[in-house]
């Protein structure tokens, strides 16, 4: 029935799509060229090196065959000609014609057949080399010459997104032959040091973009220079997650460790279940899980979520996801970068145990106005991007889900099971009562507001300003209207269930390049989260006479934090061979926890901790092959008034132009802990703590970390190997008297250990019109708690095996992905029978003996998925948008979630709560611009 | 070419990951524990219950129960073996072993293995007072606003060391008649049966007019008692995101073995 509904809604969304694509595709104007490029001067040159010339001082891209095109000869002479016109001209005497793409390339051809072969061409060949001969230009200033000079010296620049002016961190900045390199930082600066000729090739590599190559001949090196970076066009299969390399064509200098990367532009072509969503996508790589459908927070080595770190430009979210978890909480569309590190991370980092996942918020369309919207099943999300002044850009990025077919389904997966567990409360609990009818009108929903806004002060100073706000609220509230029996004039009960939690957090910052060898960035940030659960009844009797009254039951949970941080990261890049990365932080965190029940309050917790420390990494490459890390972080924490001392160590060895041995560990420890409810469906799931030094200890965890990669042009293997080390892990069980008048309850925090310990398994095809992967994770996650005896356990998160494939077929304008994931089941708790006990009073109850904690397995996890893409073209080929469909767990398989025991006629019935079946998606984003 | 070399090591990984994948799956034996049952009141014969656990599809009320067992209760000085009157029901006549302040470790074999427990009797409660000795009920009709009518009632006692109390409220008439709005926000009473409310550290009691569902003479006693009373009893579990044992205090069994002590009054309840 619900398949059944959501098939029409899709119909009707997929005509309404179609009639918008055909208004769409008609009010596009034949393409557009940058009028403002006009040629001028008297031009007797073969038509490759005009090519080459125009497409160097304009800063254009030009692909054409040289063999070919390198026969024709211009003769012409340009007074103020638009460079459409120019083209026109030389195109039409020589028998070609040109094809502008949307990512501004330009390519010549003479049929459209060429136009493959051409693009195959662009990715592998240097495309526009300086030219040797300059155009002759009438009446022109006398072009100063060219001199040859000889190194070594100093580059610094900047890498930017040609179309947007978005800078581009992670970039891979190369000098050709030489083992120089640089990454470009947050900002998408970089500097290389002693470059020794100026003949030199730079090639710079990005994920998502065209790799760039040009020669260092023409540049002012005295200036910055600016890289320009075009996107992979369509027919272009780009990788969409590279493992530690961007491009085949890099080699050595991407060495990192235990880092993965994504691109947000390209995720609509993998599957999902309503949304793009960039923590779900880290799953389907290994050493992140992807069986936990109720989480799109990152398990990350047998580590839970809360051991993840996750920083939107610079501030910390504590609610990574929306609707109980299905989704992430982060807006694609105003997401530039991330990065997600599975260990041994920099000493840049800390707070948390096992992973840190760095995001970057998109800065703005630099150059044009910018207009965009994704619809899909579950909610619509509008995105604007702007220049505002010549030095400054806004984002503006707002989603919103509504109550459709798929809204619903996902809300009451978890709402179905909430039910359950109330039908067991028996007589007294709500609804029980015959006569009694419920009415349920709720209305949940979740958006998120992103917006950044970014000035440039001359070419070293950038300030920006990044706010975020995430919502959450679920309400499955209902009104049960009692009869008038019962009450004379009727009346009613409401029984309050709702939700909300949320985050919202801003950061203020400043970076500055204060010359080729120091940059600096700045941040100031607040970040507060919240979690509201109210769980009460309120009962309403009207009499007779008119007069109401209420009385009101239940409980109400409050958890908050306040967060308010200042961090200085500094790098300073002396020598080549050395940079040093230096800086220093403070927070101070507020934190309250109200538990309220009835009337009284039972837990009023208000702690506050200041955090404060430095850092300091040296990243040190003694030779070609070597390159290495080694960090310190020290913590002064507050609530124990202690300072933790954190080494970190990572480093990589080449041991041919393919072959990449690569080591991390470190010490890492955790002061905010998120503890789990035994019960996350009687209340809040979750919340945070600090840790005191004593019932809730700092968490500490030690990693090691190790492993091979081979790379060749079109393939990656990458193997690692990983143990880490967890002290000071904690759990929380409130256990509540019943005593309705004089309510105490005893929070119990156990505290234990654990380790967890893998190996990581991943083959890549990086290009090609397949591409894809395949991973499989052998993992293992123990912990041990004396509450539950001495021996270790596998922890609720234990993954045995793990393997998943995914595969992204191109075809002209149509993406097809599948992707599929087996998992072997999560360990549980299982009775093996019950027993009876009466109280002082004689009433009988009932209780459960397991044999040992998680010694069952659910059954294996196994789902295929798979989207269909189509991108939507404007005339001249640019991308204008795409439509997807999206099939979720396509063969139906109920996956278990989890067991839920009830004792019925002294009976133990055991109830599976199954994951999502099979649910279809279908989204439309289109781009205006 | 490349795409040609994919399926095949594909589907090498894949045979693999199958075989790998193939798990055995672990049996988790039936506990065996015996569950024991027993309250030590000074002034009251003992008597220990000891059951078998039932299996998950069993639909008795209580396990089977477990006879022939030689169980022997010592107070530190003597040690007095308990008679088998019914079966699976174990019991000492002597109203006078169970004194306060003493301990007592209750012993015997199952299974070639020795289950044991240890429980102390707490003092008798102190100073146990009621405001009021007969409660009168406001008749509930519609149309009345009747909250205000009522005249609420203290149960006291005195706690100075906050130990753990438990309220009974037994009502003493042979047929208990219910109250006619019950008590409860809906009305209807429901089969009789005793108010038992772990009061937890505090010192008084408030009877409120949803308090009694029946009217008639009633019998209040207080328990002093001992933590693991409130901690079994409380005990609950029903899902396998949360499934622990639950908690006990008899080693190598499970159930209870506790020791009250108890102070009592009387009040009547009736209708006003």
């Amino acid at each position: 029935m619900p398949a059944y509904f959501s098939c029409i809604i899709m119909k009707k969304t997929f005509i309404t799509c179609i009639l918008a694509l055909f208004a769409f595709q008609f009010s596009i104007a034949q393409q557009r060229m940058d009028n403002s490029i006009v040629i001028n001067g008297f031009i007797t040159m073969s038509m490759d090196n005009f090519l080459d010339s125009i497409a160097r001082q304009h800063n254009l891209r030009i692909i054409f065959n040289r063999e070919e095109i390198g026969k024709q000869f211009v003769a012409e002479h340009f007074f103020n000609e638009p460079l459409k016109g120019v083209l026109a001209n030389i195109c039409r005497s020589s028998g070609y014609r040109y094809w502008l793409e949307g990512n501004g390339t330009i390519y010549i051809l003479k049929t459209q057949d060429e136009l493959l072969p051409l693009k195959k061409l662009a990715r592998n060949t240097l495309v526009n080399p300086v030219l040797t001969q300059t155009i002759v230009q009438q009446r022109a200033e006398i072009k100063e010459p060219i001199v040859v000079r000889k190194g070594p010296f100093n580059i610094s620049g900047k890498v930017i997104d040609k179309a947007s002016g978005e800078t581009l961190p992670g970039a891979v900045i190369r000098i050709a032959y030489t083992d120089l390199s640089a990454t470009s930082n947050a900002d998408g600066y970089f500097t290389i040091l002693n470059v020794p000729t100026d003949t030199c090739t730079v090639i710079t590599s990005y994920i998502g973009y065209q790799t760039d190559r040009f020669e260092l001949r023409n540049l002012d090196f005295k200036n910055l220079v600016t890289i320009n970076m075009f996107p992979s066009s369509n027919n272009l299969s780009e990788v969409v997650i590279t493992d530690k390399k961007t491009d085949g064509v890099m080699t050595t200098d991407t060495r990192r460790v235990s880092v993965l990367q994504i691109s947000p532009a390209k995720l609509n072509e993998l599957p999902n279940i309503g949304e793009k969503d960039i923590l779900r996508s880290f799953q389907l790589m290994p050493g992140i899980s992807a069986s936990n459908e109720s989480s799109s927070g990152a398990y990350v080595r047998g580590g839970t979520p809360d051991q993840n770190l996750v920083l939107f430009d610079g501030f910390t979210i504590y609610q990574v996801d929306h609707l109980y978890g299905f989704f992430s909480a982060f807006n694609s569309n105003a997401v530039k970068d991330v990065q997600l590190y599975k260990g041994g991370f920099s000493s840049k980092f800390g707070g948390r145990l096992s992973s840190v996942t760095d995001i970057s918020g998109k800065e703005g369309n630099k150059k044009n106005f910018s207009l965009g919207t994704d619809l899909s099943l579950l909610s619509a999300n509008i995105f604007l991007e702007t220049p505002v002044t010549d030095n400054s850009s806004l984002l503006l990025a707002y989603r919103r889900s509504y109550q459709g077919p798929l809204y619903n389904k996902l809300f009451n997966q978890f709402n179905n099971t909430s039910t359950l567990t109330q039908a067991q409360q028996g007589p007294g609990g709500p609804g029980g009562r015959g006569g009694a009818q419920a009415a349920s009108t709720p209305i949940s929903y979740f958006y998120d507001l992103n917006a950044k806004y970014t000035y440039r002060h001359g070419e070293k100073d950038i300030f920006s300003w990044s706010f975020y706000q995430g919502n959450d609220n679920l309400d499955n509230s209902r009104e049960i209207n009692l009869p008038s029996f019962i009450t004379g004039n009727g009346g009613g009960i409401k029984i309050s269930d709702l939700t909300d939690y949320g985050n919202l957090g801003s950061s203020a910052k400043w970076s500055r390049f204060w010359g080729s060898k120091l940059y600096s960035n700045t941040l100031v940030s607040y970040s507060t989260y919240k979690s509201n659960r109210d769980r009460s009844n309120k009962s309403t009797v009207t009499d007779t006479a008119g007069f109401s009254s209420e009385i009101s039951r239940g409980t109400v949970e409050k958890n908050m934090i306040e967060d308010f941080s200042l961090k200085s990261d500094w790098e300073w890049q002396g020598f080549n061979k050395v940079k040093l990365l230096f800086g220093g932080f403070t927070s101070q965190q507020n934190l309250s926890f109200n538990y309220q029940s009835d009337s009284t309050m039972l837990i009023d917790q208000y702690n506050k901790a200041l955090t404060g420390g430095a850092y300091a990494e040296a990243e040190l490459n003694p030779n070609e092959q070597l390159q290495f890390k080694a960090g310190l972080r020290s913590t002064y924490y507050g609530k124990t008034g202690r300072f933790y001392v954190e080494p970190r160590l990572s480093g990589t060895y080449s041991l041919s132009d393919q072959l990449t041995l690569k080591a991390a560990g470190g010490r890492f420890y955790q002061f905010a802990n998120r503890v789990l409810r035994e019960d996350i469906l009687s209340g809040s799931r979750d919340f945070w703590v600090l840790s005191d030094g004593d019932a809730i200890p700092v968490g500490a965890a030690n990693h090691y970390i190790g492993g091979l990669s081979y790379e060749t042009g079109g393939f990656l293997f990458d193997a690692e190997v990983y143990y880490k080390k967890l002290n000071g892990l904690t759990e929380y069980s409130q256990r509540q008297s019943p005593n309705p008048r004089s309510r105490t309850i005893e929070e119990h925090f156990y505290n234990g250990q654990g380790f967890s310990r893998g190996v990581e398994l991943l083959a890549q095809k990086k290009t090609g019109n397949f591409t894809g992967w395949l991973s499989y994770t052998l993992a293992e996650a123990k912990n041990q708690f004396d509450t539950y005896g001495e021996e270790y356990y596998y922890a609720n998160q234990d993954n045995r095996h793990e393997f998943k494939s995914v595969n992204m077929y191109r075809w002209k304008k149509w993406t097809f992905s599948a992707t599929w994931i087996l998992a072997s089941g999560r360990p549980y708790t299982a009775p093996t029978g019950s027993y009876s006990l009466d109280n002082m009073s004689g009433i009988r109850n009932n209780y459960l003996t397991i044999s040992g904690k998680n010694t069952e397995r659910l059954p294996a996890y196994h789902r295929l998925d798979a989207a269909l893409t189509m991108d939507i073209l404007k005339v001249d080929s640019r991308k204008a948008g795409t439509i997807g469909l999206s099939l979720f767990n396509i063969y139906n398989r109920k996956n278990t979630w989890y067991k839920e025991y009830s004792i019925q006629d002294n009976q133990v019935i055991t109830s599976d709560i199954n994951y999502l079946g099979f649910t279809p998606n279908i989204t439309l984003s289109i781009k205006w611009k | 070419m490349e795409i040609k070399k994919y399926p095949l090591w594909f589907s090498t990984i894949i045979i693999l990951i199958t075989f790998i994948s193939c798990e055995k799956e672990s049996l988790i034996a039936t506990s065996e524990k015996p569950v024991v049952q027993a309250y030590l009141i000074p002034g009251r014969p003992v008597l220990v219950k000891v059951n078998m656990q039932r299996g998950l599809v069993d639909t008795a009320s209580y396990g089977l129960p477990i006879t022939g067992l030689n169980i022997s209760i010592s107070d530190g000085t003597n040690t007095i073996s308990l008679q088998e009157t019914v079966n699976g029901q174990y019991s000492l006549s002597d109203k006078n072993f169970i004194r306060t302040g003493n301990t007592y470790t209750m012993i015997f074999s199952y299974l070639n293995k020795e289950v044991s427990a240890k429980t102390t009797v707490p003092g008798k409660p102190n100073g146990l007072t009621i405001s009021e000795t007969v409660i009168s009920i406001p008749q509930f009709s519609p149309g009345t606003d009747t909250l205000d009518t009522f005249i609420p009632a203290y149960i006291n006692w005195e706690n100075p060391d906050r130990s753990d109390h438990l309220l009974i409220m037994k009502n003493d008439e042979k047929y208990p008649s219910g109250i006619s709005n019950g008590g409860g926000p809906f009305g209807f009473g429901g089969a009789y049966r005793d108010i038992e409310v772990n009061t937890g550290i505090t010192t008084s009691f408030e009877i409120t007019r949803m308090t009694f569902r029946y009217i008639g003479y009633y019998t209040v006693y207080l328990y002093a008692m001992n933590k693991e009373y409130v901690e079994i009893l409380n005990a609950s579990n029903s899902s396998s995101l949360n499934l622990t044992n639950p908690v006990t205090n008899i080693k190598n069994g499970l159930g209870i073995f506790t020791a009250m002590q108890a102070d009592s009054l009387r009040l009547f309840v009736r209708e006003k």
